[in-house]
């Protein structure tokens, strides 16, 4: 993977995020082929793509926890390949299933989280006070997350992503599970976050969703990026004006004539 | 029953086994299917009695080696010992199911039947174990040729695999009992339950580990008997007595505690099955681990030198080490190596003097570098789907490595203490011997750790399956025979000492020196590995695993 350069840091200072000629091979299998995006500061970026298109790939690379076989991905300036821990420490990331330690209860779990990003004591209670408090989760804390329910473990999950105040957030699936009172807190919470300069990169299978709080979108399909743009801009590329961010989705990717699938299934 | 459902569980729960860790490569190909277990005994097989023919055919047979009398003695109590020594190996390998699987497992909800599952279960245990029966009787077969013993040989091979069975249903019931400690002590549980259920939990697996282990209850019988015709009241002991009677010619008798064996284990799987249905309750349980308000750890380890993110990282192992029920075993293994091998000792056998102290110490000794070596293999991979946590987390691997390498240490060093300590004390050690023990034992255990956490930092298994391994098969392949000698050479001085105060003879300040010279080369080994493993977790860290 090529390193920083003065002239890439340079173009890079109005993104949050560039990636670029992203590749990413397991055996044979290509999951990412030469992806190039960016997200810039306040921005919330919707990755969309059917199952194995490549997105939660993509958001490991960027998270530097999967190695490129090729590309750079540049945050706030910095080389993810190089500062890894700097990156980091920068970065919230919400995994497509929460994958925490399940013998800790959940204060303790967003304790251990806190304590790895070296917060002060202080800082660490107000934050895991106000997160509990927000997401319903309160009454619950000391309980293992062993017996929390999937919405109770993305909540923490989600906590754990956004205790240190990222400035960049990876959200894979992150209202997964999550039921309609605290879906709509979180996502509140995203926008808010951009407003405040937050930049998120959130992946999704609810178009919905995306079309809601995105505002820009890429769409991939095997690894590869179809479209990419505010969703407004795509509708009229698409020449479908008057329709929704599924109809677009579904003619890029190629899906569109599903009636007859559903009709074959249901014989 | 329905043998078609059992054979099909039996092939999923062997699979499941299998295929841990990576694929891809043609020997995780191999080993993927369950086939390459009947190919790997017989290879076993044919390897061990390939090897000791050549060693049977150089030994002399003279009266102080008398090769019949061996050939005898391993035939007869082969039987007898494989059932102690699956309990031992299912501690490391068959009783570690995380409750999440306990409780969600498939084949609760299918219809399938207790005797079915049970009966399964344990044939997939056979199978997996199969391995030390290939091997037992692949070495005893070249003295049984020798010695025209043939026919007991091959009476002796359908004993050895009725006592795997009998073993794989200890389990079984071992592993339902436990179940039925956890769920019944975690209703809706505090934190002070967590901790009783460790206690109950390693005493049941402690009483287990006495009450069907052979080699206590002949010693228990034998000391309140005062005969050793007490082996007739102990039923894992009746395919001992088929083969002994059988070399004694006395076919009726041979042929009457074949019928007893047989009918022993038929009433053994009775048993797994009343247990299972009688204690499988799986049963989602809230812990709640305190009931006051929050306040943050202040990482008091952070006076020991540890950074915030390293002491987080022990504070958070010695809560998955008490825990998680999967854990139990490897708490309880310290206490079963007391239990089984100093309650025999200290009870002694009619007739037969006490055991010299190196008798019982050295085994202790180690086992407890065996023990820090399995307890430091495990310390990555312990971590499950988890790591991920780690790996999104501004962690250096350097971190890692040392706290998971601080908090091993913590444990192995105390366990070897301990274990040399009962050894010293009912030993009745001389204080030259105690003295060794007590430096070489922490040597062996620091030497060990490093040289698990080695193999743990480059064959971890993160798979989160019914029975979670943490270390991949080919890691602990490796590990153990290493170690094995590692420890062996560690334990020479001590071992030297031993033999030749048995021998009368006088070796004046030589072990002083061997012992100078065993902590020499366990600091030796303890360094190079610690390095190794440093490079092996940067390795783990450039990538995610799961």
């Amino acid at each position: 993977m090529s390193s920083i350069t003065g002239d890439a840091v340079q173009q890079s200072g109005f993104n949050a995020l560039d990636v670029s000629g992203l590749v990413k091979a397991f055996g044979t299998t290509k999951a990412v082929r030469g992806i190039t995006f960016n997200v810039r500061k306040g921005e919330i970026l919707g990755l969309l793509g059917p199952n194995g298109s490549g997105k939660s790939t993509t958001m490991k690379l960027v998270l530097g926890i999967l190695k490129p076989d090729a590309g750079t991905v540049i945050v706030y300036g910095r080389s993810v390949a190089e500062d890894p821990i700097e990156v980091k420490n920068e970065m919230g990331y919400v995994p497509e299933t929460p994958q925490i330690y399940e013998f800790l209860s959940g204060v303790e779990y967003l304790d251990f989280v806190g304590d790895m990003y070296s917060m002060a004591p202080a800082v660490k209670k107000e934050r895991i006070n106000q997160f509990l408090q927000a997401l319903d989760l309160n009454g619950h804390e000391n309980e293992m997350i062993g017996s929390y329910s999937q919405g109770m473990k993305q909540k923490i999950a989600i906590t754990a992503a956004l205790m240190n105040r990222p400035k960049l957030l990876i959200a894979d699936e992150v209202l997964n599970g999550l039921d309609p009172r605290s879906a709509r807190i979180v996502k509140d919470l995203l926008r808010n976050l951009a407003k405040e300069g937050v930049s998120i990169l959130f992946s999704t299978h609810v178009l919905e969703i995306a079309e809601a709080i995105c505002d820009k979108v890429v769409i991939m399909s095997q690894g590869t990026i179809l479209a990419e743009g505010a969703i407004p801009e795509l509708k009229k590329r698409a020449g479908l004006p008057g329709s929704t961010l599924e109809d677009i989705f579904l003619k890029i990717t190629g899906t569109e004539d599903l009636r007859e699938v559903a009709e074959a299934l249901s014989r | 029953m329905n043998p078609k459902k059992i054979a099909k569980i039996t092939t999923v729960l062997v699979k499941s086994q299998l295929r841990s860790g990576r694929s891809g490569r043609a020997s995780a190909k191999f080993f993927n299917r369950p086939s390459s277990i009947l190919i790997l005994d017989v290879v076993v097989f044919v390897l061990s009695a390939a090897i000791v023919s050549r060693i049977v055919q150089s030994i002399p047979n003279t009266p102080q080696f008398d090769l019949r009398s061996v050939a005898i003695q391993a035939l007869v109590f082969t039987p007898a010992l494989i059932p102690a020594l699956i309990f031992i190996a299912s501690l490391l390998f068959e009783l570690s199911v995380s409750s999440k699987f306990a409780a969600s497992d498939t084949l609760n909800w299918m219809p399938v039947s207790q005797a079915e599952y049970v009966t399964a279960s344990s044939l997939s245990i056979c199978a997996m174990y199969s391995f030390i029966v290939a091997a037992a009787y692949g070495v005893i077969l070249p003295f049984a040729l020798a010695q025209g013993l043939i026919y007991v040989w091959a009476l002796a091979v359908p004993l050895g695999f009725l006592a795997l069975f009998v073993g794989g249903l200890l389990v079984e019931m071992l592993r339902a009992t436990l179940n039925r400690v956890s769920s019944s002590m975690l209703g809706r549980a505090r934190r002070g339950t967590l901790f009783l259920r460790l206690v109950v939990s390693i005493f049941v697996i402690v009483v287990f580990q006495l009450f069907f282990n052979p080699l206590v209850l002949f010693s228990v019988l034998s000391s309140l008997s005062g005969s050793v015709s007490a082996a007739f009241a102990i039923p894992f002991v009746w395919p001992t007595e088929v083969l002994s009677y059988a070399v004694a010619g006395d076919y009726v008798q041979s042929a009457l505690f074949g019928i007893l064996s047989v009918l022993f284990a038929g009433f053994m799987v009775l048993l797994a099955v009343r247990v299972r249905s009688k204690f499988w309750s799986p049963a989602p349980v809230t812990v709640v681990v305190s009931r006051g308000e929050y306040a943050p750890s202040v990482g008091r380890l952070t006076r020991f030198g540890f950074t915030s993110v390293e002491s987080a990282i022990i504070r958070k192992d010695f809560k998955s080490l008490s825990r998680r029920r999967e854990m139990i075993p490897f708490l309880a293994i310290p206490v079963v190596f007391v239990a089984v091998i100093v309650l025999p000792q200290t009870l002694g056998r009619s007739g037969v003097s006490p055991a010299p102290a190196g008798v019982l110490s050295f085994p202790l000794l180690f086992l407890a570098g065996i023990y820090a070596l399995i307890f430091s293999t495990i310390s990555i991979g312990e971590e499950g789907k988890a790591i991920l946590t780690l790996y999104s987390l501004p962690v250096q691997p350097g971190q890692v490595l040392r706290a998971k390498a601080a908090f091993a240490l913590l444990f192995t060093l105390t366990v070897s203490f301990v274990l040399v300590g009962v050894a010293s004390l009912l030993g009745k050690f001389e204080l030259e011997t105690a003295v060794e023990s007590l430096v070489l034992a922490p040597a062996l255990a620091i030497e060990l750790t490093f040289y698990g956490l080695g193999f743990a930092t480059r064959f971890p298994d993160f798979a989160e399956r019914p029975r979670p391994r943490f270390i991949r098969p080919a890691g602990m392949l490796i590990a153990m025979p290493t170690g094995l000698v590692l420890s062996l050479i560690t334990s020479s001085p001590f071992l030297i000492t031993v033999l030749a105060t048995s021998f009368g003879l006088e070796l004046g300040s030589l072990p002083i020196v061997l012992v100078g010279a065993a902590l020499v080369f366990a600091a030796v080994v303890a360094l190079l590995s610690y390095r190794w493993a440093l490079a092996g977790m940067k390795a783990l860290f450039s990538e995610v695993q799961v």
